[in-house]
């Protein structure tokens, strides 16, 4: 398979950071209750993390091995904090539902755990398309689960009302909580069922082989 | 050892590293300021094209610190309405305070009514919940003495809190206007 397919599909779907990897946590659960906050913190990211691991990736020869941790937290903090004067400058509705969550992503896992565990060995171009696959499929989950929670919660989708029906439950973190929960144990079930029906279709084409070889 | 050997160090090496990209990413971020900075008389007029829906002209009004147990007033104006505009904090959320942006219509020297609600920063407040209630401050008729205790919903939790800091900082609004009005000091 082509690297940059797997590194792709790993980011999107098979090592998603929310779904598979349950990191990223805080920003999950406080803001999925809007799908509009869900997709522009996800956006948020997804530059964030493209830039973090391609300046990483760039300097990773130059930052010693005993710096690298406070190296990458500069270099991220200072994205977010260039991130958090853009919004405020042109995106003020958005910066102030991000709130607090905005400045937390200097501390989000997926962004830290992939400058150590990709960006750091690999090269520019490879950690450029690993941040962007991860941060879609932060991205990704974000949305769709906040459009679960704000239908279930609000009864409107994106800002616009679509019924009177709701739950307040699940405009609070609690509801997020449970969506969360659900969102991983579906989305764990389906890749669990594709990964078994992958492994019994090539399990089969090894036997086929096999019977050939023997004949 | 020696300064020889400290310079040829790894000690030394992750130092200047270190120092490198801290003055590189202090430099980027002094530069990106002087472009991005927002001043305090842009979000003054974001607050007000948020509240009046259009550009509006107010004047200052001092507020000399004016505060209470329960709210503070930041900054108070006057639209050329005679309404006034005030900015205030109230206390008593959950963990910290909630700072509203409160219009407050006059008429022959009296409150008619709390026109809008718009909540500005919550500092330190760490559950907003899912504030969409405003409007029923200005469904609630208001008479002199009158203090705003508008029902969230939410009996128990956080938000009923964050309500409370809410109300706070309406009714700290209303008490600062109503000591214009009275003559007193703004």
């Amino acid at each position: 398979m082509n690297k940059y397919k797997k590194i792709t599909l790993d980011g999107l779907i098979f090592q998603n950071p929310t779904l598979m990897l349950v990191l990223g946590t805080c920003p999950t659960l406080g803001l999925i209750n809007s799908a509009m906050s869900a997709a522009g913190m996800g956006l948020t990211v997804v530059v964030i993390l493209t830039l973090s691991n391609i300046l990483i990736s760039l300097l990773r020869k130059v930052i010693p091995n005993e710096v690298r941790i406070p190296c990458y937290i500069v270099i991220i903090a200072t994205l977010v904090t260039f991130a958090r004067m853009f919004l405020e400058y042109f995106v003020p509705d958005l910066y102030d539902s991000l709130g607090g969550f905005l400045a937390l992503i200097v501390v989000n896992c997926i962004i830290l755990g992939r400058a150590e565990a990709f960006a750091n060995k690999h090269n520019v171009l490879e950690s450029a398309v690993d941040g962007l696959a991860n941060g879609f499929g932060f991205t990704l989950a974000l949305t769709a689960m906040g459009i679960i929670c704000e239908i279930l919660g609000k009864g409107s989708l994106f800002g616009l009302h679509l019924w009177n029906f709701k739950i307040g439950m699940f405009s609070s973190p609690a509801g997020s909580f449970i969506i969360y929960g659900l969102s991983i144990a579906v989305f764990v079930y389906i890749i669990d069922g594709f990964e078994r029906s992958r492994r019994v279709k090539a399990n089969k084409l090894a036997r086929e082989n096999l019977l050939k070889e023997e004949v | 050892m020696s300064a020889k050997q400290f310079f040829k160090s790894t000690t030394f090496k992750c130092l200047v590293t270190l120092l490198c990209i801290l003055l590189i990413c202090g430099v980027f971020l002094t530069i990106a300021y002087g472009f991005l900075e927002v001043t305090d008389e842009e979000r003054l007029s974001r607050a007000l094209s948020k509240i009046y829906g259009e550009k509006v002209a107010v004047d200052v009004l001092p507020t000399e610190g004016y505060e209470n147990e329960n709210a503070t007033i930041v900054e108070a104006y006057k639209d050329e309405n005679g309404d006034y505009l005030i900015k205030s904090k109230g206390k008593g959320g959950f963990g910290g305070t909630v700072t509203c942006w409160v219009l407050v219509d006059a008429e022959d020297s009296k409150i008619s009514k709390v026109d809008k609600v718009i909540i500005e920063t919550s500092d330190g407040e760490t559950f907003l919940g899912d504030i969409n209630y405003l409007d029923k401050f200005a469904e609630t008729p208001y008479t002199e003495g009158f203090e705003y205790t508008i029902d969230n919903g939410f009996k128990t939790s956080g938000a009923s809190k964050s309500s409370t800091a809410i109300d706070n900082a309406v009714n700290g609004a209303v008490g600062f206007v109503n000591n214009i009005l009275k003559g007193g000091k703004a």
